[in-house]
């Protein structure tokens, strides 16, 4: 092996990663579910259904020109209707397309799967040349299966103006206990999860008080589901009854009014007495300059009552903190090892950060380099910081092919000693992800404890354990196993596991017996478990989709706490990031980039092609800004859609119009900020809007114009936001457009 | 495994045993995984290529003949669904997730960072013939097959792409 391919092979390997345990289980979830709806199935009844027809009544199909077949599918199911055109990807199935820009030539659209028709058979059907087929504009008619729009009638020529989806009026669901921002962020994290119960989201964005969604069928059960699950959504459906049953209003869940301005995450540390820290990730620090790591950090000392901000250390990487009362804390910045598979060429360092002064001020501990420490045989992702005292201090650590190991400090954090822990009896370690991942070491008592959880190869689900030490962390030994990784420490003997009202359990011997346990408590958190921290034996915190609730009996009951958060701040806050600069500038005299036959650009000295753009994309040109922006690369990307500005938003659009969409549907920006802080401007003579986004460690600027009908989408974007040179540079390149026709 | 045994894996996963549908995917799913994170370079990212081609996979097996290698074949489909994800991203709400980690000089050598900054601005089909070949070991014959092209086919991408990464570098495909 050459060195050249050797390094190559390194490159790569640096890229790459293997499946965690978490997706395995997710995968092997998946496949439990059942085999989704088979393609081929759908395929097989279709030829089988033509076959029927063309021998019954086939002629009169093709006299009429459409070799429609209204057969296959759910009899039974009602019938919808919906105003679209059908489009098919190359190898992939036809859909029936929702209101989007499209890029030109298309690459398929998104909205529902379109059964019982042979597209080729509507008028006017144009094949693109990378293969996509697509119709005009038609009303279809069919059934709805709950993943397939089976046609039952042929597609008949519609209007224009009629392509607007018809929303179906729902009562009034009740209030959310997230922001739109969050809501939108479960229903993308749930789209697949939603689907396999037969609701398919076709779009979703935020609204003034809630989350506008679209559905492709809003039926009683659907919109029901929605408002259980995520409360104020307003619910439209895409396709439109015909002869569906009329749908019942659905009965909203009544959900506990909470804070309106909850934030993504916090997590807690430092319970003891009637202290507690919060770290508090989301509003109002989604935007780019408001807090030093898109966080903040309260503390309480009449248990969660009232809080008062502190402040944070800049970190970087994964953030976690630990406080062991009021005043002494840490805060670690862990440079990811981002596959976690061990990777001998990514160790990984620590940062840490540490206060006395109850977080006034922070200084950073020097902390000896971990490779030189500890070498480079393999690398382990670190997590879950956790201090028990003034020195000594546990950080976890684990990858897919190795034992996991427990990082210990002596001395506040300076430098870290390592123990690996062996497998318990009942589990034997496989590289491949058939490890064991370790939460924060807690102290409760006298004793260390950490909660272990891992897959073993060939079984199902996660297994897990407890781990505990007596001497202070210098050896760990397997305890015992738990029903699920979500055991809180009370006690040395009594240990809770708290999910939902008739899940919880209760062990008073150390997890030897469990038995049911009739807590109130009830997760706000629907995937996975809540954060628990008791800070003595009745004292508790609990903490799930951001909101805190507290005990003050031992776990037996529950109750809201404030979540600490400021007011929230539009975005975006800094001048410095808004684009009101103007948008013309001088041309670079440098060799221009033809970017299609209509228009050309000049780059800026130093922007490099990345010539990844496919030949079937809207994209026109990437260009990538020099090194001297920062460590990590400024993109800038143009692309086209041909047609589709009017087509999407009306013969009335401007770019101000499309910004203002833009910065609402997709960023959750109130209409209000958005039309506020886009500056019109014009690039060589075209009128054209812009806005700068952000969402902590996202940024970038969005530049809109339209030419000849032709909606010109721009954007700029860097990890961490981008630097001001950087933008004034993109703005004189953007200024540098020269239309050619 | 014997050819009898997994035979019968195909059938009852053909026939919709999820278990036995993940059996046979279970050796092809760390090289997909690996391929998919070289490819998008995000975790997430990659855990949804990778369920969303098995899924797929599952979906056209009656498509597969029996006795044919697995891998190739669902090796190509994530290779398909990794190209939707990069298209389609421009629809979807661009997430960068953590900040990557900086990365100090002691940990990697500025040829590797110089290397994986080419690597970034390669176009998929050449990033896609560097993986399979030199990354995940594939002989030459079933990166053929996961490209769609025959042995002389694939080694002129594999040239082709070693010469987009870093003209003159001193690698042959046929090695």
């Amino acid at each position: 092996m050459t060195p050249e391919e050797r390094e190559l092979r390194r490159a790569l390997e640096g890229r790459s990663g293997d499946p965690s345990p978490q997706f395995r289980a997710r995968l092997t979830a998946a496949f439990d579910e059942g085999r989704p709806a088979s393609g081929l199935m759908q395929a097989v009844a279709m030829v089988a259904v033509i076959a029927i027809t063309l021998g019954t009544v086939g002629v009169l199909l093709m006299s009429r020109g459409v070799r429609h077949v209204p057969q296959g599918g759910p009899s039974s199911a009602p019938r919808y209707t919906v105003v679209a055109s059908l489009m098919a990807a190359k190898g992939k199935p036809l859909r029936a397309c929702f209101a989007m820009a499209l890029p030109e030539p298309p690459i398929g659209c998104g909205g529902v799967e379109v059964a019982n028709i042979d597209v080729h058979s509507v008028p006017g059907t144009k094949t693109y040349q990378n293969g996509t087929v697509g119709t005009p504009i038609v009303k279809l008619v069919g059934r709805w299966d709950g993943h397939v729009f089976w046609l039952t009638e042929a597609p008949q020529a519609t209007s224009l103006k009629q392509t607007e989806p018809q929303p179906i009026t729902q009562s009034p669901p009740p209030t959310s206990k997230e922001t739109p921002g969050q809501v939108v962020e479960e229903l993308k994290r749930d789209a697949r999860d939603l689907e396999a119960r037969g609701i398919v989201l076709i779009s979703f964005g935020p609204v003034d008080d809630g989350v506008s969604v679209t559905v492709a069928v809003a039926d009683d059960k659907t919109v029901q589901y929605l408002y259980e699950h995520y409360g104020r959504v307003y619910v439209k459906g895409w396709l439109q009854p015909l002869d569906a049953p009329p749908s019942p209003l659905p009965t909203p869940t009544v959900v506990p009014p909470t804070e309106s301005n909850l934030p993504t995450t916090v997590q807690l540390s430092g319970a003891s007495g009637d202290v507690v820290w919060a770290h508090v990730y989301g509003p109002p620090c989604s935007t780019i300059g408001a807090c030093p790591n898109g966080s903040t950090l309260f503390r309480s000392t009449d248990r969660g009552s009232h809080w008062e901000q502190r402040s944070v250390p800049y970190a970087r990487g994964r953030i976690d903190f630990s406080f062991v009362n009021a005043t002494e804390g840490w805060f670690s910045g862990l440079s990811q090892v981002s596959t976690c598979s061990g990777n001998p060429f990514q160790v990984g360092s620590v940062e840490l950060w540490h206060t006395g002064n109850g977080a006034a001020t922070w200084e950073q501990v020097p902390v000896v380099s971990w490779q030189e420490a500890h070498g480079t045989e393999y690398a382990q992702c670190k997590e879950s910081l956790s201090f028990i005292d003034q020195a000594h201090g546990f950080l976890s650590a684990w990858d897919d092919n190795h034992p996991s190991t427990i990082y210990r400090t002596l001395d506040g954090g300076r430098t870290w000693e390592g123990k690996t822990l062996p497998d318990p009896p009942d589990f034997k370690r496989n590289p491949g992800g058939f490890t064991l991942r370790l939460g924060p070491v807690r102290k409760t008592g006298n004793a260390l404890y950490v909660v272990a959880s891992g897959k073993q190869q060939g079984s199902l689900p996660d297994r897990q354990y407890v781990y505990g030490s007596t001497d202070g962390g210098t050896t760990w030994t397997w305890l015992t196993k738990v029903p699920s990784r979500y055991v809180v420490m009370v006690t040395e003997s009594r240990w809770l596991q708290l999910l939902a009202p008739g899940q919880s359990m209760e062990t008073t011997n150390a997890g030897q017996q469990w038995h049911a346990y009739a807590s109130d408590f009830n997760s706000d958190t629907p995937v996975g478990g809540p954060q628990i921290l008791f800070g003595d034996s009745k004292i508790g915190y609990a903490e799930g989709r951001g909101a805190l609730q507290r005990t003050v009996d031992g776990g037996l009951h529950w109750s809201r706490i404030t979540t600490p958060a400021v007011p929230a701040v539009k975005s975006p806050p800094d001048p410095k990031v808004l684009i009101a600069r103007g948008c013309s500038g001088p041309a670079f005299d440098t060799t221009p980039l033809a970017l299609s036959p209509n228009y050309e650009i000049h780059p800026a000295p130093g922007w490099t092609d990345t010539h990844n753009i496919g030949p079937t994309e809207s994209r026109m040109l990437q260009l990538i800004a020099p090194a001297t922006y920062g460590d990590m690369p400024t993109q800038i990307t143009f692309h086209v859609f041909s047609g589709s500005a009017l087509i999407q938003y009306g013969p009335k659009v401007t770019a101000r119009t499309i910004a203002a969409e833009w910065g609402t549907t997709q960023y959750g920006h109130s209409r209000e900020a958005v039309v506020t802080t886009p500056a019109d401007c014009s690039v060589a003579s075209e009128a054209a809007a812009v806005y700068g986004y952000s969402d902590g460690s996202e940024a970038g600027y969005r530049f809109f114009l339209i030419h000849k009908g032709l909606l010109y989408a721009i954007w700029m974007s860097g990890t961490g936001g981008i630097s001001d040179k950087a933008i004034q540079d993109a703005l004189r390149m953007i200024g540098s457009i020269v239309w050619t026709s | 495994v014997s050819e009898d045994q997994a035979a019968g894996r195909l059938q009852r996963a053909k026939a919709g045993d999820g278990r036995a549908f993940e059996e046979l995917l279970s050796p092809a799913l760390d090289p997909a995984f690996r391929l998919a994170m070289t490819m998008l370079k995000d975790r997430g990212a990659a855990e949804d290529a990778v369920q969303d081609a098995a899924l797929k996979a599952w979906r056209k097996l009656g498509s597969f003949r029996a006795g044919s290698e697995l891998r190739p074949w669902f090796l190509a489909i994530v290779a398909n669904e990794c190209r939707s994800a990069r298209r389609t991203r421009w629809w979807g709400v661009i997430r960068f997730g953590e900040l990557p980690p900086r990365v100090a000089p002691e940990d990697r050598s500025a040829e590797l960072v110089d290397l994986d900054a080419a690597l970034d601005r390669l176009p998929q089909q050449h990033l896609l013939a560097l993986t399979l070949y030199y990354h995940l070991d594939l002989p030459i014959e079933e990166v053929a097959r996961v490209l769609a092209c025959s042995v002389g086919a694939a080694r002129v991408r594999i040239h082709r792409a070693l010469a987009a990464l870093r003209p003159g570098i001193a690698l042959e495909a046929d090695a």
